[in-house]
C-alpha cells in the first residue's frame, strides 16, 4: 500500500520548489529532525539558491547508498561521476561548500573541501591570494623575514 | 591571543558572513533571502549586495578545515612546502596554519624551521659542536631560513 517512497518538499531562497526522497533528506542533518517529525509543508532553505540546491540534490541522489558500496565497479563509476560533478567554477564550488555546511551534509562537505584543498596545492601564493581575495597584509619586515630567507618560496 | 579570539576578530573584520555558523542565521539580512545568503547585514541600501561565490567571505572555520586538509595530505617534503605557502598568504592564513601544524613530537612531520630545532635536540646532546652552530645568532638554514617567525 505504502510502497510509494515518501517525498519531502524543499523551497530554495529564490522560491524554487524541489522534491526529494525522504531517504535523501534524512542525510541532511540540519533538516533531519523536521523530516523525522513528519513535516508535510515545504521546508524553507533560505540560505541556498535554487541552482545550488539542484546541484546538492543531484549529488546526494547519486551518492545515497552508493558511497557505502563495496563493489569496486560502482565506486570507480562514482569517483568518475564526482570528478565531472565538481567541474564547476569557483563561485559555484564556494556556494556548494556553504550549502553543505549549512545543511550539514557530511559527504558533500568533505568532498568539496577536499577539492578546494587539492586546488590550493597546485597554486602559487599569489594565485591563492587572488582566489580568496586576500591581500598581502604582512609588514615589509615580516615579508622579508618570510620570503627573504626562504628562497624556495619565491617560485611558489 | 587565543585562537578563538583571533577567529572572533576575523569574523568582525570580514564582512558578509551572516551565516558563519548555524547560530548566526538569525542575523541574516532580510534581502539575503532573495539574493544571497552571504549578504552583509550592515550593507546599506546604497551598497551592492555581496554576490554569491565570494571566497573572501569564507568563514574562518571553513578555511581552517581546508588548510587542515592540505596539511594532512602533504606529509613529506618537498610537497609539504605548500603548508609553508599557506602560512605566507596573509596574516590570517598564517595564524590558522600555525594553529594546525603540530610539533614533530606530536605528528612526526617537519614543517617549519622551528621543527628542525626541536628535532635536533638529541643529536645536539651527542654532538655539542652542532648545538653550538645551531644556537648561533648568525646561523640561518639555507633551506628553511625563517627560524623565528613561525
Amino acid at each position: 500500500m505504502s510502497s510509494k517512497k515518501k517525498v519531502i518538499t524543499l523551497r530554495s531562497s529564490d522560491g524554487e520548489i524541489f522534491e526529494v526522497e525522504e531517504a535523501v533528506a534524512l542525510e541532511w542533518l540540519t533538516i533531519k529532525p523536521l523530516v523525522e517529525s513528519g513535516c508535510t509543508d515545504a521546508i524553507p532553505l533560505p540560505q541556498v539558491t535554487g541552482n545550488i540546491l539542484a546541484k546538492v540534490i543531484e549529488y546526494c541522489k547519486k551518492h545515497i547508498g552508493a558511497s557505502e558500496s563495496e563493489d569496486r565497479k560502482i565506486l570507480y563509476e562514482l569517483e568518475s561521476w564526482d570528478a565531472d560533478f565538481i567541474k564547476v567554477d569557483q563561485g559555484t564550488l564556494f556556494d556548494l561548500i556553504r550549502a553543505a555546511d549549512y545543511l550539514t551534509i557530511k559527504t558533500l562537505f568533505e568532498f568539496t573541501c577536499q577539492t578546494v584543498a587539492d586546488t590550493i596545492k597546485h597554486k602559487t601564493i599569489e594565485e591563492v591570494r587572488h582566489i580568496f581575495r586576500e591581500s598581502n597584509d604582512f609588514t615589509p619586515e615580516e615579508e622579508k623575514e618570510i620570503r627573504g630567507k626562504s628562497w624556495w618560496l619565491q617560485g611558489l | 591571543m587565543s585562537f578563538k579570539s583571533i577567529v572572533r576578530n576575523l569574523r568582525e573584520i570580514k564582512e558578509g558572513m551572516g551565516n558563519v555558523s548555524k547560530q548566526g542565521s538569525e542575523n541574516r539580512s532580510r534581502r539575503s533571502r532573495t539574493s544571497s545568503f552571504i549578504a552583509p547585514e550592515n550593507a546599506g541600501p546604497s551598497l551592492p549586495l555581496v554576490e554569491q561565490g565570494q571566497w573572501a567571505n569564507l568563514p574562518p572555520e571553513l578555511l581552517l578545515d581546508i588548510i587542515r586538509r592540505v596539511e594532512e595530505s602533504e606529509t613529506a617534503w618537498p610537497s609539504r612546502a605548500i603548508v609553508v605557502s599557506c602560512a605566507s598568504v596573509c596574516t590570517s592564513w598564517r595564524t590558522i596554519t600555525k594553529e594546525i601544524v603540530k610539533t614533530p613530537e606530536q605528528c612526526g612531520r617537519l614543517t617549519f624551521p622551528i621543527s628542525l630545532k626541536q628535532v635536533v635536540v638529541v643529536p645536539c646532546l651527542i654532538f655539542p659542536c652542532l648545538a653550538a652552530v645551531l644556537s648561533s645568532p648568525h646561523y640561518s638554514s639555507p633551506l628553511f631560513g625563517d627560524m623565528h617567525y613561525i
